[in-house]
């Protein structure tokens, strides 16, 4: 256990030093990976999103394929087609580029919402059908969409029902001044990118997996957790609140950020650290306000037993 | 699995051997044998390298005690066995006793035991014994708690004497407002009693001289007015009527048969009597009794009885009459065939001699006076060792051989003199008597004043009583048991205190003291609590209202109690500890916030006082683990957390 998660520390130390100053993120990211969730990164163009996922399917060693999202994007571009091979006088699958491991959709609310719903079933399903034939999707299968903010023109945002598929939603931010001044006198990350090496692969990462979803968690965990539920839905600045969904995300999130830190039991902190991330682009607020900072009130107001 | 540790043990043993004492002085012998020797294997226990006894050794000591228990008793449902064998298993217990859990069980069983005492006891020494081993039972809950290293360790007595002295208010309160009831709540079947010293239900040869060694109390009486003179001081008790050559018995048709009525010419002299507890029905009542209390019957024999036998003290007003007569002079046929019957065969010389005095022609006051004439003469001696007599009855023996007795063998043989001389006479036993205490002014009763009288039926006059006693011995009348055996007996000087004015002051602080007791703890009855009350301006407190106060409070109690086991939050220790911690520094200025990780919060007091920031991480991990933890909480983490949390 001690081994698999040193490899994972490392993975972890590797993506930070190519991505600089997104401590949280970057680990909350391995998180989502180990929950088996899916990522939505959302913020302008040029912060290192695409780094990111560049360099997280890079150490972690899985098959990457990028997906730039435009509006004229067909779902069989994504999904592959069934084409006729003449030589073989027969049809064929010729699977498309999200038959890989690592999956970045670069961009997704460019694309139509029907292209994002085919995208959208695919992640809940894990495998995609294609005249009446089924495919199963490659294991491990990570999604990490990003979304530029929904004001930017010729955009179509994912609507609330979709959100939710996504187990967290981060925001990257510009870097601090100290970052910043390594970023710009550093080398092209890009180049960087190059040099990584996997520190992973598929089978040491579902073990990972495996471990973080069996950690314990207590009964006074749950009954902390279904109090910040509650709290969500009575305390009147969301539209609705968090659904059962959202609280099984919440305690898979919770179980990979504890195993992160190498304990054997889920802590409040965990929680809270993987709260905001978790539960903000599940929840509307009542005036159309950003969810984050009011949540960080709903967590503080909610009392640790 | 906990054990339990050496010292723990010896609290343990400590704590139950006192609670059994005093259950042993009252049981039978083999008992207490049985129990002593539990009891020292008990104690061997507690010292390293005594053996575990096996298995089949602590079963056959069970079913020892178990036959034996059955043997003694029978199949029995009543108190004094029924405390006897939780005595007997309670002794066993602590062979088995691994755990502290038992040793807890074991202990609150104890508190139990300690209340049986009531039904053996009821002095003052016994309610402080039980102080004294509740004590010890409190301490030894500390010890099984406590990982103390030293057995007379302050942190074991410390938290018991802290408890006890808080309880004293509160048993105080509940004692005096508690409602108290007319009758007792429940009644155990009535049980045999073994060995009590008082009046006898039989009279024979020797039954009064008995109790003439016990300087036990029989009663304690104040009056109202004057005291009587002491030779008046007749205190009557069970009547005998049946005689059967050796042993005289009371009639059971006289208890409930008519009685004659009798007025008193003089006014009536009310006194109030706390008599002692004796198991027999009959109260004592100067002679002639007037005015018996309620809930007591006046036998045709002319005894206050009860309807049970006493059990425990009681107190009741009665009055008597310096002068009287009997309104119904003639005897009723029924009871006059019983009052003269002989047993010819057993004492064949004195009833001739009887018979002799009855062909003299005399009138009934004569005949008395030619019986008392008799006595008076010179062989006949008053001692309490008469020598045995040899002839067959009694009262041969004692009138043709021996000459020497005490008040029952003179009272017997006039009995029977004055019947085989054809007069209607029964043996009145009593006491005679009395001390005043100097410095309660109260009269006191003890056995060594108990005392047997005849009543003859004179006609024209009715009942008379004659005590041949007094012409053997007048000074026993007049002045005292102790003046009727002077210097001769070590008894009565010994018990004077030799003239040692000290040890005689401080026996009569101890009967003041008792006196006391009797009234004010034991006597505590409806009566006196509505008095008290009374006097304090409370409302006049009725039992029914006493009830329905007390009810809704008793039912709110165990409401809460009921609440508090099953319902309501059940906070568990480590989130206890934790609070506490976190209340102690919310006291230094850094309170926890409300959502605040553990944590977080240590990381926030390590910045604030660097000193402690080894002992907040580590209180934060210890109580992460074990709230939130996967192991089970075990009690040497919980006493870690504890200690980490209040240093």
């Amino acid at each position: 256990m001690t081994e698999l998660r040193k490899d994972f520390s490392e993975a972890m130390q590797a993506v930070n030093g190519v991505v600089l100053g997104k401590k949280k993120q970057v680990r909350l990211a391995f998180a989502a990976l180990l929950a088996g969730g899916h990522l939505l990164i959302e913020d302008l163009p040029g912060v290192g999103k695409t780094v990111l996922v560049q360099a997280l399917a890079k150490v972690c060693g899985l098959t990457f394929q990028r997906l730039q999202f435009t509006s004229d994007l067909l779902p069989a571009d994504i999904i592959g087609a069934v084409v006729y091979e003449r030589q073989k006088e027969l049809f064929t699958f010729r699977p498309g580029p999200l038959f890989a491991q690592l999956v970045l959709a670069d961009e997704v609310n460019r694309a139509t919402p029907r292209t994002q719903s085919a995208l959208l079933e695919a992640l809940e399903e894990h495998r995609v059908t294609v005249d009446g034939q089924t495919y199963d999707l490659p294991e491990p299968f990570f999604v990490i969409a990003t979304q530029n903010p929904a004001h930017q023109i010729g955009t179509y945002p994912l609507p609330e029902s979709q959100l939710d598929r996504f187990l967290m939603r981060l925001e990257l931010g510009y870097p601090d001044p100290k970052a910043e001044r390594d970023l710009l006198a550093g080398g092209d990350r890009r180049l960087l990118l190059k040099d990584l090496l996997p520190r992973l692969n598929s089978t040491s990462l579902s073990q990972c997996r495996q471990q973080a979803a069996r950690l314990h968690v207590a009964g006074p965990l749950l009954d902390y957790l279904q109090e910040l539920l509650k709290s969500s839905r009575e305390c009147g600045t969301f539209q609705r609140g968090l659904s059962p969904r959202a609280g099984l995300a919440l305690l898979a999130a919770a179980r990979a950020w504890a195993w992160l830190d190498g304990v054997d039991f889920v802590r409040p902190e965990d929680l809270q650290a993987v709260f905001s991330a978790v539960a903000a682009h599940r929840l509307e607020t009542a005036d159309g306000s950003a969810s984050a900072p009011l949540l960080k009130q709903l967590l503080a107001s909610v009392p640790l037993p | 699995m906990e054990t339990l540790t050496p010292l723990a043990r010896r609290w343990l043993m400590t704590a139950l051997s006192t609670v059994l004492l005093p259950h042993l002085l009252v049981l039978p012998w083999w008992f207490a044998v049985f129990t002593v020797i539990a009891l020292g294997l008990g104690w061997g226990r507690s010292f390293v390298g005594f053996p575990r006894l096996h298995r089949f050794l602590k079963y056959l000591l069970f079913l020892i005690a178990l036959l034996g228990f059955f043997v003694t008793f029978g199949f029995p449902a009543g108190r004094s066995s029924g405390s006897a064998l939780l005595v007997l298993m309670a002794a066993l217990k602590p062979l088995e006793i691994e755990q502290p859990k038992n040793a807890r069980h074991l202990l609150l069983l104890s508190y139990f035991l300690v209340a049986a005492y009531f039904f053996s006891y009821q002095e003052i020494a016994a309610a402080l014994w039980m102080f004294f081993a509740v004590f010890l039972i409190t301490s030894a809950f500390t010890a099984l708690e406590e990982g103390e290293e030293s057995f007379f360790s302050s942190r074991i007595m410390t938290p018991a004497l802290i408890l006890l002295s808080a309880s004293v208010p509160v048993a105080l309160v509940l004692f005096l407002l508690f409602p108290r009831l007319p009758g007792p709540l429940w009644s155990f079947p009535e049980e045999r009693r073994v060995a009590v010293t008082g009046l006898p239900e039989e009279l024979e040869m020797g039954s009064i001289s008995r109790l003439v060694r016990s300087s036990k109390v029989a009663l304690r009486a104040e009056f109202d007015g004057l005291l009587p003179e002491p030779e008046k001081l007749y205190w009557r008790g069970p009547v005998f009527s049946l005689f059967d050559g050796r042993t005289w018995r009371r009639s059971k048709d006289l208890a409930t048969g008519s009685r004659p009525a009798l007025s008193h010419s003089t006014p009536l002299q009310p006194y109030t009597v706390t008599l002692e507890a004796h198991h027999q029905p009959w109260l004592l009542a100067l002679d002639p009794p007037f005015s018996p209390p309620p809930n007591t019957s006046l036998s045709a024999a002319r005894e206050v009885l009860l309807e049970r036998p006493l059990h425990k003290i009681y107190r009741y007003r009665m009055a008597t009459a310096e002068t009287f007569q009997w309104l119904e002079k003639d005897l009723p046929e029924a009871s006059l065939s019983m009052v003269t019957q002989t047993a010819v065969r057993r004492n064949p010389r004195s009833f001739e001699l009887g018979r002799s005095w009855a062909a003299l022609g005399l009138g009934d006051e004569a005949l008395v006076n030619r019986l008392l004439e008799l006595f008076r003469q010179a062989p006949f001696r008053y001692t309490l060792e008469p020598p045995a007599p040899r002839a067959s009855g009694p009262v041969d023996g004692f009138l043709f051989q021996s000459r020497a007795g005490f008040c029952e063998h003179y009272a017997g043989a006039a009995a029977f003199l004055l019947r085989a001389a054809g007069l209607p006479t029964r043996v009145v036993a009593g006491y005679l008597g009395g001390e005043i205490h100097p410095l309660g002014g109260y009269l006191v009763v003890r056995q060594y004043s108990a005392h047997a009288w005849v009543e003859v039926h004179i006609k024209d006059k009715g009942w008379v009583r004659v005590d041949p006693t007094a012409a053997v011995a007048p000074e026993r009348v007049e002045f005292g048991i102790a003046a009727a055996f002077p210097e001769s007996d070590n008894f009565f000087t010994l018990r004077e205190g030799a003239g040692v004015d000290w040890l005689r002051k401080l026996g009569q602080y101890r009967d003041l003291a008792e006196f006391y007791w009797n009234y004010w703890v034991l006597g505590y009855g409806p009566k006196l609590q509505n008095l008290l009350l009374g006097r304090f301006g409370l409302l006049k407190l009725n039992m029914w209202i006493a009830t329905l106060i007390g009810l809704p409070f008793m039912a709110l109690i165990l409401g809460f109690v009921i609440l508090k086991i099953v319902g309501l939050e059940k906070v568990p220790p480590e989130v206890r500890f934790y609070r506490y911690y976190c209340r102690r520094w919310a006291r230094r200025g850094q309170p926890r916030k409300l959502s605040e990780t553990p944590t977080a919060y240590a990381q926030r007091l390590a910045r604030a006082r660097p000193e402690e920031a080894q002992r907040a991480g580590e209180v934060a991990s210890l109580y992460l683990r074990l709230r939130y933890g996967k192991e089970r909480v075990s009690v040497p983490h919980l006493k870690k957390l504890r200690s980490l949390c209040r240093r």
